[in-house]
């Protein structure tokens, strides 16, 4: 498997743009440089909710292979969501509708010559089918298309329990480790359903309930591109009876499997390689649809993307790290303030965080006066970088280039706030100058290699199994053919293989250079400024994180427990009370 | 013992599993091999459906799956999906129980439980 980085011959501009209703979207915008699209341009459309945040670096890279061949792409995102401007909870169907037609708009705007394809995932597609006829698209790809909007509202109630029920385990395991037993978080009191942190009102669900794709789908004169994404190479009876409906008016449409795992549907990274293959080598039926494209086009890159909101607060911002690799964010700007706040994302996740958390908490501190700056680390989100090779001293890196930013934004003092492993990033970064004070949400151990138990635990199996192969006729052929898998054996016995080695210091790709571990503790372990530690009582890891970082820290932390919280706080109310906890001890810092 | 004389592979099943499928109230032959064959169905699925790489049977049947193959609610919830799309069973609020993913053992016999009632 490989994949590549964003390189120089991509150009990529966050930017945000209004729709004609007022809504201020974000988007990334991509295309080859020089700029010269030879192609189609292409709007991105994600799924919903937290599928979003886990489908959003496949779809990023996605776009980036696109570019490559000569296509241009802007990767949206609706209204109430990610870092564009609005309410999740107030959001309904008819304006992300409304959402796609403006990014169309907006990619039309700036290679209007060019044909239009619109690329969806999950609900994206759905939308995608809904609003490709209206906005004038060549062409369209779905990808896993919702049928029946009721699946998504099905489909997150089951999250929601199977994530209740690892958090009352967790909680279990938690209050053996000396800290509270889970309860269950209060839900809203208001019309909203809270799904694991995302906020559904009644006017969406009912949307959902309403949206069945067979039905409502609009004929599309276009070509189209159904794939089905999963476990399965036969394509499923709904999609082949969508497929039907697709070549109803005699259109171009065709469907293909692509046996990969359901990106959208993982905590860890799968490079989507099966499927930009799959795109790249489509007939989309492009090639004899000359009508449009009158001549190739260049776009003027010195043509303003859409001014920023009357307010100004929100603005797209890249950057650049160490490594010359473009780091892509938004910026929350609170008049006057010295102070800003950095945020530091998870090792999976992106800048707008689990629940989009980060994006809510930035907004509520900038409107206590604290500006923030949210960027994507080099090989997450929209930036660029390899992901494999990403580390948390590549990730330091990353936090010295933003902290340089801000302070070139006339912020002589930053306080970094971590998310998870963000806060193994924050404590490497501590002692860079200006740094005035450290906010770790579900810090884990420092750097800490995996555990030696769950190693053991997990290499004492593959050994089982290799054990009872050693009695099969067919691992003695495949030892005289040569066939067997030395290195992976090899990897399981001594190593234990995979994600185990993360944190392993050798100064390989995707290692920590060496001695790296013991100087960022030596750093984090001399400041003296103040801390703010949160976590969630049935998160299994607290007791023996929290032991850790009062082993190390120089001086006291304030330390805040949310009581019955997993590790990622999982619902609004345990999303409001980090949020609150840390505006409140941000106010007295930066008083 | 009726059912010791069952395995296609005894090497392939440990003492425990033995117990463990004599205590599930698989006493019946035929039963038994049904019951074998729900394992083995219910261990391709997982498989499949979490793109494991190892081969179905080497999946014990007591060995605990979170632990072993690092299933977290995520992976959780394609199973779920393989269960409903592949064994017919509509899961209850009720059966969002820790306990009923433990295992293929603890799936067998909730799938079994719902396919018979």
């Amino acid at each position: 498997m490989t994949q590549s980085s964003v390189a120089a011959d991509i150009a990529t501009v966050p930017l945000f743009f209004d729709t004609p209703d007022g809504a201020r979207l974000f988007g990334v915008w991509r295309e080859a440089q020089p700029a010269t699209n030879t192609g189609t341009v292409w709007v991105v459309c994600p799924p919903f909710a937290e599928e979003e945040k886990s489908a959003h670096r496949a779809l990023a890279q996605v776009c980036e292979a696109l570019c490559r061949r000569g296509d241009s792409s802007l990767f949206m995102q609706y209204r109430g969501t990610g870092d564009s401007a609005g309410d999740f909870a107030t959001s309904t169907l008819a304006q992300w509708q409304l959402d796609i037609a403006a990014a169309c708009n907006e990619a039309r705007r700036r290679y209007p010559a060019q044909r239009l394809g619109v690329i969806g995932l999950r609900l994206g597609a759905t939308l995608a089918a809904l609003e490709a006829n209206a906005v004038g698209a060549d062409c369209l790809v779905l990808l896993e298309p919702i049928l029946q909007g009721r699946q998504v509202l099905s489909a997150m109630s089951q999250r929601k329990r199977l994530r209740a029920m690892m958090t009352q385990h967790e909680g279990q395991v938690a209050a053996e480790s000396q800290t509270a037993l889970s309860s269950a978080p209060a839900e809203p009191t208001d019309d909203i359903e809270d799904f694991d942190g995302w906020g559904v009102g009644a006017a969406l669900r009912a949307d959902l309930q309403a949206l069945d794709l067979m039905v409502q789908m609009p004929a599309f004169a276009g070509s189209t591109l159904l794939l089905q994404i999963g476990p399965r190479a036969e394509i499923a009876a709904g999609l082949q009876k969508l497929l039907a409906r697709l070549q109803e008016p005699s259109a171009s449409a065709a469907a293909q499997a692509i046996v990969m795992q359901p990106f959208w549907n993982l905590l860890d990274y799968v490079y989507p390689d099966a499927l930009i293959q799959t795109l790249l080598g489509a007939d989309l039926g492009l090639a004899a649809r000359t009508d449009r494209r009158e001549s190739v086009t260049t776009y003027d890159a010195n043509r303003p993307a859409s001014p920023p909101d009357a307010s100004g607060t929100e603005r797209a911002v890249a950057f650049e790290n160490v490594a010359g690799q473009q780091l892509i964010g938004v910026y929350h700007e609170a008049a006057g303030a010295a102070t800003a706040v950095i945020t530091l994302h998870g090792w999976t996740g992106y800048r707008t965080g689990p629940h989009q958390m980060l994006t809510r908490a930035a907004r509520e501190f900038a409107a206590a006066g604290c500006s923030v700056l949210r960027f994507d680390f080099a090989g997450r989100g929209d930036s660029g970088g390899d992901t494999e090779v990403a580390t948390l001293a590549t990730m330091a890196d990353d936090t010295h280039a933003a902290i340089s930013w801000c302070r070139e934004a006339g912020h002589s003092r930053v306080v970094l706030l971590g998310l998870c492993s963000g806060c193994e990033v924050a404590v490497a970064a501590a002692a860079e100058e200006g740094v005035q004070g450290l906010a770790l949400w579900s810090a884990p151990v420092f750097a800490a290699v995996a555990s030696d138990a769950r190693t053991s635990r997990k290499r004492l199996h593959h050994l089982k199994a290799y054990a009872r192969k050693l009695l099969r006729p067919a691992t003695y052929a495949k030892i005289v053919t040569g066939r067997l898998d030395k290195k992976a054996i090899r990897q399981v016995v001594t190593q234990g293989g995979g994600g185990e080695a993360r944190n392993v210091e050798s100064g390989e790709p995707g290692h920590l250079p060496p001695g790296w571990r013991a100087a960022a503790l030596r750093g984090f372990e001399g400041v003296r400024y103040p801390q703010l530690w949160i976590y969630g009582t049935a998160d299994p890891t607290t007791a023996e994180a929290l032991a850790w970082y009062r082993q190390h820290a120089a001086v006291p932390a304030t330390v805040h427990l949310v009581e019955g919280a997993n590790h990622s706080y999982y619902s609004l109310a345990w999303e409001r009370e980090v949020i609150a906890h840390t505006k409140a001890w941000l106010a007295e810092l930066v008083q | 013992v009726t059912f010791l004389a069952q395995p296609k592979n005894p090497l392939r099943l440990s003492a425990s599993a033995v117990i463990d499928e004599y205590f599930a109230g698989a006493g019946c032959p035929n039963e038994w091999e049904s019951f074998m064959e729900l394992k083995d169905q219910i261990k391709r699925m997982i498989v499949e459906r979490l793109f494991l790489n190892v081969e179905p049977e080497d999946i014990d049947n007591d060995a605990p799956l979170m632990q072993t193959y690092g299933i977290d609610s995520v992976a959780l919830f394609e199973l779920v999906v393989g269960l409903e799309d592949e064994f017919g069973v509509v899961m209850d609020d009720s059966d969002f129980q820790i306990d009923t993913f433990k295992n293929v053992n603890s799936i067998a016999a909730f799938v079994e439980q719902k396919q018979a009632a």
